[in-house]
């Protein structure tokens, strides 16, 4: 008796045993199956300003490009750039050694005799996705203008910003 | 008898001086194409030691050693969920920086009262991003006007240059 109850749990025990079965990988199907692809990419964008100025020769030359572009069309992106002592009309370095001490210096886009410091902020360079190449690139030539300056060292410090619109 | 010795040296000595000078000219003779050519090349004032000649040192403008451009990343917006102060972002420093400059980032809402610091990253290095910033407030639904302050730092002397205002959107949704 006891010997044909254990065999009975046995084999209940042995039905209850889940075992897991895997599909095949590989499907064949008929017709045809479509797989979605996704990579999204935001506006963005890459701008190259100048680091640093020298004026040690009473004038330099800076360069802003746009060295990589993705935004969309219609869109623009805007780069304009302005100093941090604009007074009077005017760009101008500051002594280091006295912020009363200014030295006013010009911005003209390189090849026009412009002088674009009567706004404080100056459209540097404006792109879409259709512009040229050689047309993301452009050259200002920056000059000392005030006279007679008091000795010492004058900096100033360019913000360069940047939007898309619209 | 002593006055005939000395009328004998002093024609003796006469003689002498005459040999001289006769030996000078002839020497003067012989080398003249050289001496006019040293005259020639130097002034009167060489014994001041200008020569006059253009110093190949000369140049009408100074060299100086430009710094290498920076590469400033630029973005449209940035998305936040309403209610939370996480927002996914791809802040980064463009490897094109590298060795030259480190970057951090600010974050200013706009607003009719002024800028409003949202978020300030610590120094970023050429390559390295930041996909995740917590930012100071949690908004409500809507669309913010921004500016991520971009200021890169030369790393040889963590000296600030140039720096850039990113215009952005913030959009809680």
């Amino acid at each position: 008796m006891k010997k044909t109850i254990s065999i009975f749990f046995a084999t209940l025990m042995l039905s209850l045993v889940c075992i897991p079965v895997y599909a095949d990988q590989t499907f064949t199907t008929t017709g045809s199956k479509n797989i979605t692809l996704e990579y999204s990419v935001s506006p963005s964008y890459i701008v190259t300003i100048p680091s640093t100025i020298d004026f040690s020769d009473g004038s330099a030359s800076i360069v802003i490009a746009v060295d990589s572009l993705s935004i969309g069309e219609g869109q623009t992106l805007r780069v304009s750039m302005s100093g941090s002592n604009y007074s009077n009309n005017k760009w101008n370095l500051q002594d280091t050694a006295s912020a009363t001490n200014l030295l006013s210096y010009s911005v003209k886009l390189s090849g026009n005799d412009t002088d674009l410091t009567n706004t404080p902020s100056i459209n540097a360079l404006s792109v879409n996705i259709g512009t040229d190449p050689e047309d993301r690139t452009k050259t200002f030539n920056l000059a000392i203008t005030g006279a007679d300056p008091i000795p010492g060292t004058y900096q100033d410090i360019l913000t360069f910003s940047c939007s898309i619109t619209p | 008898m002593n006055r005939g010795m000395s009328t004998r040296k002093l024609v003796v000595l006469v003689l002498e001086s005459l040999a001289v000078i006769a030996a000078c000219a002839v020497l003067v003779v012989i080398n003249f194409d050289k001496i006019a050519s040293y005259f020639n090349k130097v002034d009167s004032s060489a014994s001041s030691g200008l020569v006059l000649q253009l110093d190949p040192n000369q140049t009408s403008q100074k060299t100086v050693s430009i710094d290498k451009p920076v590469a400033i990343p630029g973005w449209e917006y940035i998305n936040v969920s309403e209610g939370s102060d996480y927002a996914d972002v791809d802040l980064f420093n463009p490897i094109k920086n590298k060795d030259s400059y480190n970057m951090s980032f600010s974050i200013y809402l706009i607003s009719s009262s002024g800028r409003e610091l949202i978020y300030q990253s610590k120094l970023i290095s050429p390559g390295n991003h930041i996909y995740g910033i917590r930012l100071n407030t949690i908004l409500s639904k809507g669309i913010y006007d921004a500016i991520i302050h971009i200021q890169p730092y030369k790393i040889s002397d963590n000296s600030p240059t140039n720096n850039s205002d990113i215009n952005i959107k913030l959009n809680v949704v």
